[in-house]
């Protein structure tokens, strides 16, 4: 187990990751620092590799090779006890919310200080108030998940993620199916808990609007490559064309899978 | 040499077979990979039920009785009316058989004998198998397919101790005991038939009973209610938690799983019968 220096800020290291499913390469040599306290946007298009990005930096997934280091521990290698210990250190956000069907909004939340920890149940129960308090959802805290929007379940696995005080928030495509409203109250929570918390964000999405709200840097993969980390401006101001694509949505472009409009044309006339 | 007609039919017939035997490669291994997958689950679902709650690994408290709750005292109803009528159809098939040949009096043996070495755990399995396993197999499907697994592994959270273990328990647990009750409940639907269509009275057909039931054919009822337990729990998580691709692939797992559970479950008792009759 690799152990970095105490000064060194990042918080989490992707060195030289690759990952293939059998033959399928999906990522290659990807490799990039994420510093405390700062929210990263990892961004593509569909089937670039970010969700498998997602999993292998929570340990779902096991890289083909490199390595991944979160607070100081290289997961890549671990075996799923050890990895059960640096999971406390996170907290994901999925992008369906993923919240217990079976238990109301406040017994999910409780779910991970009850198994945690040895707290009894009035401790456990005014934590669970603090954190339905952050995300702002304090008055559904007796529904079921399936009783309660979209945008309040994503809020409320938000709360949950929080749960064990952890030191890292991820989201999967946390605007995925929302509207515009509850999408901003998503980002204004990222925001918040940067803030208030010094949370360190890992966003993986490809909605540019959120992007512009929340990121403090970017990391685009396209085609499970790196092509550009740094700031938003970096992005913008990029002259690659699959980064000009894909902030414009043109169709026309370097993209994999996608045809002109004028080849589209002329398979509809045909 | 000339390929003779004779010649080129056995070897066209030879490849055929050929063709048909790799055919069934992929097959066999996908089914060993299950029977692979289920022995696994059984391994850890034993570790999670007895091992790992005494080193903190999981806890079991606050779902185990629910769970249990849910596959003894909510399954009894339908348990006992299965049990109920199969003794009285018993009963009738064979009553007027036995009156024939003036051994009405056999009837009580009959039943008690049947009722507790096959049709209690028979009938018992098969009610849990539709009213348990398929809804295993339905809710761990859909938490799969709804990241909820995923999103207890992320919490440290270990899917088979939180999920499968108390399900486990609770059949391993309560099959057993709706086994007893449907002998009880079996043989009482076995006495009012023959009270009623034959007149064997109530406290002779319990004579008879005691007489011809040794505890022995108990023991083995029992046991196989565990056996049952144990298959159709962990084949039923199984196909949940390897349930993939939307409702589509839930609807497929709860149907393939509540085939399997009915075919491993005849099987086993075809087995175990033949063990039980070495035994005692």
């Amino acid at each position: 187990m690799k152990k970095t220096s105490p000064e060194n800020s990042n918080i989490i290291e992707v060195v030289d990751v690759e990952k293939s499913f059998g033959s399928v390469s999906v990522l290659k040599g990807v490799s990039f620092p994420i510093q405390k306290g700062e929210t990263v946007c990892i961004l593509g298009g569909s089937g670039g590799g970010k969700s498998t990005l997602l999993n292998l930096m929570i340990g779902i997934l096991r890289p083909t090779a490199g390595s991944i280091i979160i607070d100081g521990d290289d997961i890549s290698g671990m075996s799923e006890q050890e990895l059960d210990r640096v999971r406390r250190k996170f907290g994901v956000m999925f992008q369906s919310g993923a919240l217990l069907n079976s238990m109301t909004v406040s017994e999910n939340i409780a779910l991970p200080l009850e198994y945690h920890t040895q707290l009894d149940a009035e401790t456990i129960d005014t934590m669970v108030k603090i954190k339905l308090h952050q995300v702002d959802l304090l008055h559904a805290a007796d529904r079921r998940p399936s009783e309660i929007s979209g945008g309040m379940q994503k809020r409320a696995a938000v709360a949950r993620a929080l749960a064990l005080d952890p030191k890292i928030l991820f989201y999967d495509e946390p605007s995925a199916g929302l509207d515009p409203i509850a999408v901003s109250r998503l980002d204004q929570l990222i925001n918040q808990l940067k803030t208030t918390m010094r949370m360190t964000s890992i966003v993986v999405t490809h909605v540019m609007e959120s992007v512009r709200r929340i990121a403090d840097r970017v990391v685009m993969l396209d085609r499970g490559r790196v092509i550009l980390t740094g700031t938003l401006e970096d992005l913008e101001k990029s002259d690659d064309p699959r980064i000009k694509q894909f902030l414009t949505g043109d169709l026309t472009g370097p993209s994999a899978g996608m045809i002109s409009e004028q080849e589209y044309l002329d398979d509809l006339l045909l | 040499m000339p390929r003779t007609g004779l010649r080129l039919r056995i070897e066209s017939t030879l490849g055929l077979l050929g063709r048909k035997i790799l055919a069934l490669g992929p097959g066999a291994l996908h089914f060993l990979s299950r029977v692979g997958g289920v022995w696994m689950l059984f391994l850890s679902s034993l570790y999670f039920s007895f091992i790992g709650p005494w080193l903190g690994k999981n806890k079991l408290r606050k779902q185990l009785f629910p769970t249990m709750s849910n596959v003894g005292a909510r399954s009894f109803p339908i348990v006992s009316m299965v049990a109920f009528l199969t003794g009285s159809v018993l009963v009738l098939q064979t009553g007027n058989a036995l009156a024939k040949f003036g051994q009405i009096n056999e009837v009580p043996g009959l039943v008690a004998l049947a009722m507790t070495r096959e049709l209690g755990p028979l009938m018992t399995a098969i009610v849990l198998i539709a009213r348990v396993g398929a809804s295993y197999t339905a809710v761990l499907g859909s938490m799969q397919i709804n990241e909820e697994v995923t999103a207890l592994r992320t919490m440290a959270i270990h899917p088979i101790g939180y999920l499968v273990a108390p399900r486990f328990l609770s059949m391993l647990v309560m099959v057993p005991c709706l086994v007893v009750l449907s002998f009880l409940v079996g043989m009482a639907g076995g006495a009012l038939i023959a009270w009623t269509v034959y007149d064997i009275p109530y406290q002779s057909f319990v004579e008879r009973t005691v007489f011809y039931l040794s505890m022995s054919d108990l023991y083995g009822g029992i046991l196989k209610g565990m056996v049952f337990g144990i298959l159709i729990s962990v084949i039923s998580c199984y196909y949940g938690l390897t349930a993939r691709g939307g409702p589509t692939g839930l609807g497929r797992a709860i149907m393939v799983s509540v085939v399997t559970c009915l075919v491993v479950v005849v099987l086993s008792d075809a087995v175990l019968t033949g063990l039980l009759m070495r035994i005692v």
